[in-house]
Parts: C-alpha cells; sequence; structure tokens
C-alpha cells in the first residue's frame, strides 16, 4: 500500500519477539535469529511503531533496548516505567502525521506482569495503566486529531479503558488469554483485535469529510452489517481465487460463485456509497497468505533464517531405532501411563483402516517438518505429531516417541487408552477438530468433506 | 421583423440564463459545500501477538 502511494500508517501492538520462556541453549539461539528476522522485516515493511509486550521483555530490558537499537520504528510504552524516577523507559507516545492529521500513538501494557518482570529487570516498574493512559491522552488531546491506543492489556481490560477513557479513538488490542479476534465498541470508540501469530492483518479505512477536533464519525448498526456482509463476500472471493489458483483449474461452479459473489458486493458498495458524507471508518481483517504477495527480500531472510535454524538442530531421524522393532515390540514399548496408545495398537482390530492411514499425508506429517528446514519450529509440532502438550511437550521431530509421530488415529478419534470398552473414542470426527489445525489461515483451501476422504479411515470399495 | 427576431432570441438567452442560474443555486443548496470538498482519506494497518501462543492440537 506504502509502495502504491496510499496513506499509511502501519503499527503493530506488540509480543513481536517471543513465545515462551527459552528453555535450552538450542532454543535460545534459534529465537535469537529469529528476532533478527523479524526486526529485518519489519523495517522492510515500514512500521510506523510497536508496543512493548509482556513476552517482548522475556529477554531482558537490556535485549530488548538493544534489539529497539535496530528497528528504524521506535517501540512505546506509557507505563513501563523505571522504578526509581517513575520515568518511561521507551518513548510513552509519537505523534505521526499523516494526511495533514496529527496521530498520537501511545502503548500500555499489563501492570498484572510485574512479578515475572520485577523477578527478571528488579530496577523496572509497570505504572496503572488507566491512570497513566488519562493523564497522557488529555495532554495528547491538545496537539492531536485522533489518538490510538496500542494495548497489551487483554480483551476485558480493553473493554474498561475505552468505558473510562472517553479522549481515546481507537483501541488496537492484544496480550491476555483470549486468542480469538475482537471488533467491539464501547463508548462509541472501537476496539479491534486479530487472532493472533500473524496470519491476519487489521485495515482499518478512514474517510473524512469534516476534520473540525474533535472528529466525530457516523456510528450506524445499518452500515456494519452491511460491512461485515461486505467483508464476509470478499474473503471467500479470495478462497476460490486461491483454490483455483493451487488447483491450476477453472472450475465452472466456481466461477458461477465468483460472479455471484462480485455482483452481491457491488450491490452492497453501491448503498453503501450513500454513507459517504458522513465521517467513517472500515475494518477489514485480511488475510496475510491470500491477499499480501511475498516480498522477495523478506522470502530471502527467512530463507537464511531456515537455513541457520536448521543447522542449530542437527536432526538425527535417520537412526530412529524404533524403526526396526516388530509390532509386538513397539507395543509393549508404549509406556502403560499413557493415555495415548498409538496407532499400531489400533491395527490390531481396524488394519484396512491402518493400512489406509499408512498412505497418507497425516501419517507422514512429522516427517513433512523434517522435510522442510521449518522443522526446527516448535509451534509445527503440536498439528505435525500426535498429543502434544497433552503427554509432554517435545521441541524437535526427534524427541516425538515413536507412538507419537504424525496425526495418529488418537490425534482426531481421541485417546485410546481403555478403548474398546471405557476410553475416550469418538467414531465421528467433526469439523471442529479438524478445524484444529486446519485453521482458516494454515489451511485456507481447507474442505471438510473433500479433506475427510484423503485421510484414509474411511474403508475404500 | 428583423428586430423583433433578435429581441426574441435575447429573450430567449435571458430565460436559460436564468434557468441555469436557478439550477445552481438550486444544486448548491441540496448539496452542501463539505460534500463536494476532497475527502481526507488514510488507513491504519497493525497486527497484534505475531509471536503468539495457538492452543495445541488433538
Amino acid at each position: 500500500m506504502k509502495k502504491e502511494g496510499k496513506k499509511v500508517l502501519l503499527l503493530d501492538t506488540g509480543n513481536l519477539l517471543f513465545r515462551k520462556p527459552l528453555l535450552t541453549e538450542t532454543k535460545r539461539r534459534d529465537a535469537l535469529l529469529r528476532v533478527d528476522l523479524l526486526i529485518q522485516s519489519y523495517n522492510e515493511m515500514g512500521y510506523d511503531a510497536g508496543n512493548v509486550g509482556e513476552k517482548d521483555l522475556m529477554m531482558g530490558l537490556k535485549f530488548l533496548s538493544d534489539v529497539s537499537q535496530k528497528a528504524k520504528f521506535p517501540f512505546v510504552s506509557a507505563n513501563l516505567a523505571d522504578k526509581k524516577t517513575g520515568k518511561a523507559i521507551f518513548k510513552p507516545y509519537v505523534i505521526k502525521e499523516i494526511a495533514g492529521l496529527k496521530i498520537g500513538i501511545l502503548g500500555l501494557l499489563d501492570d498484572q506482569f510485574i512479578p515475572t518482570l520485577q523477578e527478571r529487570d528488579p530496577g523496572l516498574s509497570i505504572l496503572e495503566p488507566f491512570s497513566t493512559s488519562k493523564a497522557l491522552t488529555k495532554s495528547l488531546r491538545e496537539n492531536c486529531d485522533l489518538i490510538i491506543v496500542l494495548s497489551q492489556l487483554g480483551e476485558s481490560k480493553d473493554m474498561k479503558l475505552a468505558k473510562e477513557n472517553r479522549e481515546i479513538d481507537l483501541i488496537l488490542g492484544g496480550g491476555g488469554e483470549a486468542k480469538k479476534a475482537v471488533m467491539e465498541r464501547i463508548n462509541e470508540i472501537p476496539i479491534y483485535r486479530l487472532e493472533p501469530r500473524g496470519g491476519y492483518l487489521g485495515r482499518i479505512d478512514y474517510s473524512l469529510v469534516n476534520t473540525k477536533k474533535p472528529i466525530k464519525f457516523l456510528i450506524s448498526s445499518e452500515r456494519d452489517e452491511m460491512e461485515k456482509r461486505l467483508e464476509r463476500l470478499i474473503t471467500r472471493s479470495m478462497q476460490i481465487d486461491a483454490e483455483m489458483a493451487k488447483s491450476g483449474k477453472q472450475d465452472e461452479m466456481k466461477l458461477k460463485e465468483l460472479r455471484f459473489l462480485e455482483s452481491k458486493q457491488k450491490e452492497l458498495e453501491k448503498t453503501l456509497v450513500a454513507f459517504e458524507d458522513k465521517n467513517f471508518y472500515k475494518h477489514t481483517a485480511v488475510p496475510v497468505q491470500l491477499a499480501v504477495a511475498d516480498d522477495p527480500k523478506i522470502i530471502k531472510g527467512l530463507e537464511t533464517y531456515h537455513a541457520e535454524s536448521a543447522k542449530l538442530y542437527k536432526p538425527m531421524v535417520a537412526g530412529l531405532p524404533e524403526k526396526e522393532l516388530s509390532e509386538k515390540e513397539m507395543i509393549a514399548r508404549i509406556p502403560k501411563t499413557s493415555p495415548f496408545v498409538g496407532a499400531i495398537s489400533c491395527k490390531k482390530c481396524h488394519d484396512v483402516n491402518y493400512r489406509n492411514w499408512l498412505k497418507t499425508k497425516h501419517a507422514k506429517a512429522s516427517q513433512t517438518i523434517i522435510a522442510s528446514p521449518k522443522y526446527a519450529q516448535e509451534e509445527c509440532l503440536a498439528c505435525h505429531s500426535t498429543g502434544y502438550g497433552k503427554i509432554g511437550e517435545y521441541a524437535t521431530v526427534e524427541e516425538i516417541p515413536f507412538y507419537l509421530q504424525g496425526v495418529q488415529c488418537e490425534a482426531c478419534h481421541g485417546e485410546g487408552k481403555g478403548h474398546p470398552g471405557k476410553g475416550k473414542i469418538e467414531r465421528k470426527v467433526t469439523l471442529g477438530v479438524c478445524r484444529n489445525c486446519h485453521t482458516k489461515d494454515q489451511s485456507p483451501t481447507f474442505n471438510y468433506m473433500a479433506y475427510l476422504e484423503k485421510v484414509g479411515c474411511k474403508i475404500l470399495k | 421583423m428583423k428586430i423583433n427576431g433578435k429581441r426574441r432570441v435575447l429573450l430567449k438567452f435571458k430565460r436559460l440564463f436564468f434557468l441555469l442560474f436557478a439550477a445552481l443555486v438550486l444544486n448548491l443548496f441540496l448539496n452542501p459545500l463539505n460534500q463536494a470538498a476532497p475527502k481526507v482519506q488514510f488507513s491504519i494497518v497493525y497486527t497484534n501477538d505475531v509471536m503468539g501462543e495457538v492452543e495445541p492440537c488433538g
């Protein structure tokens, strides 16, 4: 958008650098490589500001300060302060000018994070976010046309913030426990956040006919409903485009659906024009994989990272001794305490299903991570193995016990201990179960019926 | 006859001018000036919790 000359502010609400505590030296070194890649990519994309999140401080303040020196954008935090002086460590806010308007951007961090923070950095303190923001927005209001809060307070505190501080024009959220996207409006203050993991970009398009302070917006539920319908239509059109591009075929049914969606889209856009003589904004969650073209520089950086990361882990999968074991020996090696019994145990009664499954991508799901240098990324294992997080976490493919490698029967049907008889086995695999891994961003072309056919459980006639 | 013809043309022009002027005033009245003013347009693009956790599968 910036390259096309559009007026854009690019912001990050925090928790950019780390995911969870780095327990081993290998993971620490891998994380450092990833931080370099992230900052390099954010510089390349031209970010304007980023908030400090709890996880960004995982390696200490000194580390984050060093990282901020490499970033071409400022890190902001209004309530991360020096314990002695009470002064903000990073810039509490920045004022950016866009389209002749002054936009004040401030960052907030959740003060519930104090105990762990002080263990790591005793000289730091997190000021109470609500009173801090109130004092700051009051003074910012004099200079700024709009005030944006980049928040790491979590969903419920974002709502509280909107209730208590009417000077704010927009809250972009993050942090907390919520894993869902949020689109709320409290006291006419919009609160937005996306699903975590960067699968989506949030885009808010502003169109103002009256910029006299204080800037007021048209709030209309009718318009909101139309916007939502329009967003759904656009996302579905993008999905169809991606599906056809992937298959390389011009499916007549899909083309028909596409034409129908386009006509509906035009109708809605025509109706929306009626609202255009008022100040308004429109929010869209843009699926990155479908709608944003890869940048060659960033892809190159990503490839370098994958190559360097792969060197750290040195896989030794070829030497797995279990491959040489007989079925009996394998079953004997499955711990009696494990709630998972492995596909090899299911084979005793479901031989045909087992043999079908062996031919599927599910059976090779752990190996596909090894084939790609991305395998070092621990988060891939959650969906490329069975029972991840339920019976211990493993960081690399070679650490996965043999009876949990790949997406085995129990990944979809449930834990097999006690089956038949007791146990938690579910015969029918619902769409919800598939969606645990086949999320919209990870698996944009997912189709429940078509994919069910591929996984091999159905006995083919 | 010639003078009358010229007058008639002149009167027609006057009437046309009056009608055009009235249409212009009416147009301005119905479409306030601020609508004709250029709109201020910009976008805010944001990301959150890029390294956020996901629920383990299974």
